[in-house]
């Protein structure tokens, strides 16, 4: 038995409750964890070392968290720890690299080694200081590879959270942790406890795992470097977490400028009850609040409430767990989950951090498909600035109207912080996206990026275009300038030989003038009632058009 | 017998109550706000003034309908009627954008963004700088204590100061009315005053470096000032609309004749979890996030829960029902003899029943401010010269703050921050 996919697992389930009776026999349910030492790589391009966790009986791909285990009241819950840390040569106090595994709310487990033989020494592992200091509240798994596998009786049904009981404000946050679902037992094995006469509703159709952890990189590199322990790094007490993880990433979660920033959690359309499991893996106190519904709080810690509780904002210490049915009523959308306690930085840099999305199945989760028209004139006339037109569409992405789009020079520009596009939005197709583009803006690679974003907040990714400069420059307007409420003044640089010898009008306003110390062809016009939102500056290289700023 | 936990130190910082008691119109039945159902806010920025003489630099809201441009720390409260479709039209002056979230409330829209300039953002219609605005609208489905705050920039925003209470009435609420005096609409929440308790924090540096324009890293937060309703104490007990607070127009003292029913609600738009203690008596939390501790609305809150500190959660709303008699003291608080007539809702048992200490001559004690010379409520004696005075009224003073101590002070002085008083008043004083 592994993770099972959230969708209706009845039949299956009622396969093996069926296999169970029949055979009399307790189930097993045996995993093999690998864990190794890893990165992992922040929005910010911060690579942080970590230890991870990898299901051998899988994948056997290293994960931070660990994956989740799921078994089924009256299993036991085997777990073969594979411990592929380096060995700490260095610090000499605490557990260094060996670890442990504790489940708390369940059991202290029964250690083997090999499986199926306890070892003769149970229970916690203590140092040769006197009086001895505890080093794990379970027996170790040496570093190097050692082996030792963790029996753990599943006696009650809920969210649990399975971490390291070694040095556990390192070890943990490290990344030793990760959610074990336990099921109750037959014949409610579909639903998230037993129900009761005062809490009956406790089924679901879907069901997300919502597992919290922080990162100080500051302990994770002195974990490292070996330094943590010694006087370099002597404890965790001044932890300070800077990056905010849920499931392992934080918003804003991919440094790629080109794959989705942020991958919502998805849950069940309309009319379905999902089941969220809140788990904190970290040492601070959360407050997980939704925004435009109310879920209902069922169970903690393992422990169904006497009675079901109705929420908007949850609290979610450290180490604790809880059970959250969320039943949104219409329309479809994505629902926001922040944290109240505004840790919702990638090192103190917004948005990032506990900042989620859920996405109910037939929201509209993806930006418009967004595409490139023309140059107007074309960059290859060196004129400036050029008029850049795009498309989006937003028909086959979820069919929300398109709300903004922006031109960026660089593709790791933040959504929302690049070069506003004018044009005519509010409808799922808008094709007159319009930008001013002067060629002083065009970067060596010749490269600029697009995007448009619907009403839903979706953004695309950036699209390229290509906008080749010329290499003469014949008319560039450097500037235009609507002061006071009646003055116009527009610059440009002209490339006529000799210099000053073109002849610049500014249509409807009038000549432009040359002013040979500044290289400048000049146009002030007095008097002008309103600002014209473009002005056209023709020369003998031809015509350019350029927008007049809000003063 | 002291008539408060302050020794002498409180009493130079203290003399302020004197107005408030003497002069100010400190508390009424309701809790003061903006009603109806159209609101404007307009985003701008200001300075609150701290109980240590220090101003900051807050971002908050103003009450744009009122024709005044003052910014309040917090917003102003907004009350409404269950089942009324609610409009807030943002307008916002700040150099980046605002935006308002509404939890609780289950169906918010943006009213055609786009004409307003607005910019969909991550969790919100945004109203761009520079005076741009967007309006939401909402029906307000459930009776309750809510609050609005930004949703852009939140951990920058919320530290400013965006934010502020919206109470619901139920369907049926009449203030003139006790038995329809409620806050859910059954009698577990009838209430004879209520009062607002929204605790912040702030941490002084973001708001300096703010003010200067630098950017700020929240990871770093350490709060160093602690509020109620905006200020904190001794400015707490202060009266509202204190000519010398402009921008921290509520207040914090709660008042109540013995034997009423208080409703407390609570919200708490810090960062940090705050428990709220009540001295003198439990209160009994009938609901959290405007959801009934109940297991059938018809019985109302019948699974309330008695709370001698109320764990404020950050983003988490709550009310409660105080109420304080003297029962169980051991001593008749009105210095009854056995055969005098009783006082409404005195506890019987004690009636009669005398003080059970000798109190010392006035010469070998040091009484705290709030001591009236006399330990009988609606009672006044002679102080020595220079002692007592706070308490004109022969008041019971409670003290109510955040059990998180370290909160009691401001930027590290104490008596301050997250503190004031319920003051118990004699049945026959009206209170204002």
């Amino acid at each position: 038995m592994r993770t099972r996919p959230l969708k209706k697992y009845g039949v299956v389930l009622l396969a093996a409750v069926l296999l169970a009776a029949m055979t009399g026999v307790a189930f097993s349910v045996t995993y093999t964890l690998r864990v190794g030492s890893d990165n992992v790589v922040m929005p910010d391009n911060a690579v942080v070392p970590v230890w991870k966790i990898a299901d051998a009986g899988t994948d056997n791909v290293l994960r931070f968290p660990g994956p989740t285990l799921v078994g089924t009241v009256g299993d036991n819950l085997v777990i073969t720890l594979v411990n592929g840390l380096p060995v700490d040569n260095v610090s000499t106090a605490g557990p260094g690299h060996s670890i442990s595994l504790v489940i708390p709310g369940l059991a202290i487990p029964v250690v083997e080694n090999p499986v199926g033989t306890p070892l003769p020494q149970q229970g916690p592992v203590f140092d040769n200081n006197t009086p001895p200091r505890v080093l794990s509240y379970t027996q170790l798994t040496p570093a190097d590879n050692g082996t030792r596998t963790y029996r753990f009786a599943l006696t009650k049904p809920g969210t649990f959270l399975y971490e390291s009981g070694a040095d556990p404000s390192v070890q943990i946050g490290m990344g030793i942790h990760g959610a074990v679902i336990v099921r109750p037992a037959p014949p409610n094995q579909a639903q998230a406890y037993v129900p009761t006469a005062t809490n009956p509703d406790t089924a679901f159709d879907n069901e997300a795992v919502l597992l919290y952890s922080a990162i100080d990189p500051f302990l994770h590199h002195a974990v490292e470097d070996n330094t943590y322990g010694t006087a370099a790094f002597p404890s965790s007490i001044d932890y300070e977490a800077k990056y905010f993880l849920l499931n392992g990433k934080p918003y804003q979660n991919q440094a790629d400028p080109l794959l989705p920033h942020h991958t919502p959690i998805p849950i069940g359309p309309v009319g379905d009850v999902t089941l969220l499991r809140f788990l904190n893996a970290s040492s601070i106190g959360l407050a997980p609040s939704f925004l435009g519904t109310y879920v209902t709080l069922i169970g903690e810690d393992g422990n169904l409430l006497p009675y079901p509780r109705g929420h908007h904002t949850l609290t979610l210490p450290a180490g604790k767990t809880l059970d959250v049915l969320l039943a949104p009523a219409a329309p479809a959308r994505n629902i926001p989950l922040i944290d109240r306690r505004v840790n919702v930085t990638n090192n103190g840099v917004y948005p990032g951090g506990f900042l989620t999305l859920l996405n109910m199945q037939g929201a509209d989760g993806t930006g418009p498909a967004t595409a490139f028209t023309s140059f107007t004139p074309a960059p290859t006339t060196g004129i400036s600035p050029v008029l850049l037109t795009a498309a989006a569409d937003d028909t086959a992405t979820g069919g929300s109207n398109v709300v903004a789009a922006e031109w960026m020079t660089d593709n790791t520009v933040r959504e929302g912080s690049g070069n506003r596009m004018s044009g005519t939005f509010g409808t799922t197709v808008v094709s007159d996206l319009t930008a001013y583009v002067p060629l002083s803006a065009v970067p060596a690679d010749n490269t600029l990026w697009i995007r448009s974003q619907d009403a839903e907040g979706n953004w695309s990714l950036p699209v390229p275009v290509v906008a080749v400069r010329g290499a003469a420059s014949p008319l560039v307007v450097t500037e235009t300038n609507f002061v006071g409420g009646q003055k116009l003044i527009v610059r440009a640089t002209s490339n006529a030989v000799p210099a000053g010898s073109d002849t610049l009008t500014v249509t409807g306003f009038g000549p432009m003038v040359y002013r040979s110390g500044q290289g400048i062809y000049e146009g002030a016009f007095w008097r002008v009632d309103a600002r014209p939102a473009t002005v056209t500056v023709t020369g003998t290289a031809g015509s350019v058009t350029a927008p007049v700023p809000f003063p | 017998m002291r008539g408060t936990p302050y020794g002498k130190a409180g009493l130079g910082v203290l003399w302020v109550v004197v107005s408030a008691l003497l002069f100010g119109a400190p508390a009424g039945a309701e809790i003061p706000g903006l009603t109806g159902t159209s609101f404007s806010l307009v985003a701008t920025s200001g300075y609150i003034q701290n109980g240590d003489g220090n101003n900051l630099f807050f971002w908050g809201f103003a009450d744009g309908n009122s024709g005044s441009v003052q910014v309040q720390y917090p917003g102003p409260t907004l009350i409404v009627n269950q089942n009324a479709t609610v409009t807030v039209t943002l307008t916002n002056w700040l150099a980046e954008p605002v935006s308002l979230v509404f939890p609780g409330m289950e169906n918010v829209t943006a009213v055609n963004p786009l004409a307003g300039g607005g910019i969909r953002g991550i969790l919100a219609w945004e109203a761009p700088p520079g005076g741009g605005a967007v309006t939401y609208t909402f029906t307000a489905a459930r009776p309750g204590t809510f609050y609005y705050q930004s949703g852009t920039n939140l951990d920058k925003q919320l530290e400013m100061g965006l934010f502020g209470a919206i109470i619901v009435r139920p369907t049926g609420f009449d203030n003139a009315v006790p038995a329809n005096r409620t806050a859910y609409g059954d009698n577990t929440s009838r209430f004879d005053r209520e009062y607002l308790f929204l605790l912040s924090e702030m941490d002084d540096r973001y708001h300096n470096q703010v003010e200067a324009g630098q950017p700020i890293d929240t990871t770093t937060f350490f709060p160093t000032y602690w509020f109620v309703n905006g200020r904190n104490s001794p400015d707490s007990m202060a009266e509202a609309n204190a000519p010398s607070l402009p921008a921290q127009p509520y207040n914090a003292l709660p008042m109540m004749h013995p034997g009423e029913r208080i409703l407390l609600r609570i919200v708490d738009m810090g960062r940090d979890q705050h428990p709220w203690h009540t001295h003198a008596n439990h209160s009994l939390v009938v609901a959290w996030d405007g959801m009934r501790l109940t297991t059938n609305p018809a019985l109302g809150s019948d699974l309330a829960e008695l709370a001698f500190s109320v764990m404020a959660v950050p983003g988490r709303t709550s009310e409660s029902i105080y109420e304080w008699t003297g029962k169980d003291l051991g001593w008749d608080i009105y210095g009854h003899a056995p055969g005098d007539p009783m006082q409404p809702f005195e506890y019987a048992p004690d009636h009669g029943v005398p003080l059970p200490v000798a109190i010392p001559d006035q010469k070998e004690w040091d009484p705290g401010p709030f001591y009236s010379g006399s330990p009988f409520l609606g009672v006044t004696d002679d102080l020595a010269p220079g002692k007592g005075n706070l308490n004109t009224n022969g008041s019971f003073f409670q003290i109510w703050h955040s059990h998180a101590e370290k909160e009691m002070t401001t930027n590290d002085v104490f008596p301050g921050g997250m503190m004031t008083f319920m003051v118990v008043v004699h049945p026959g004083i009206p209170i204002p």
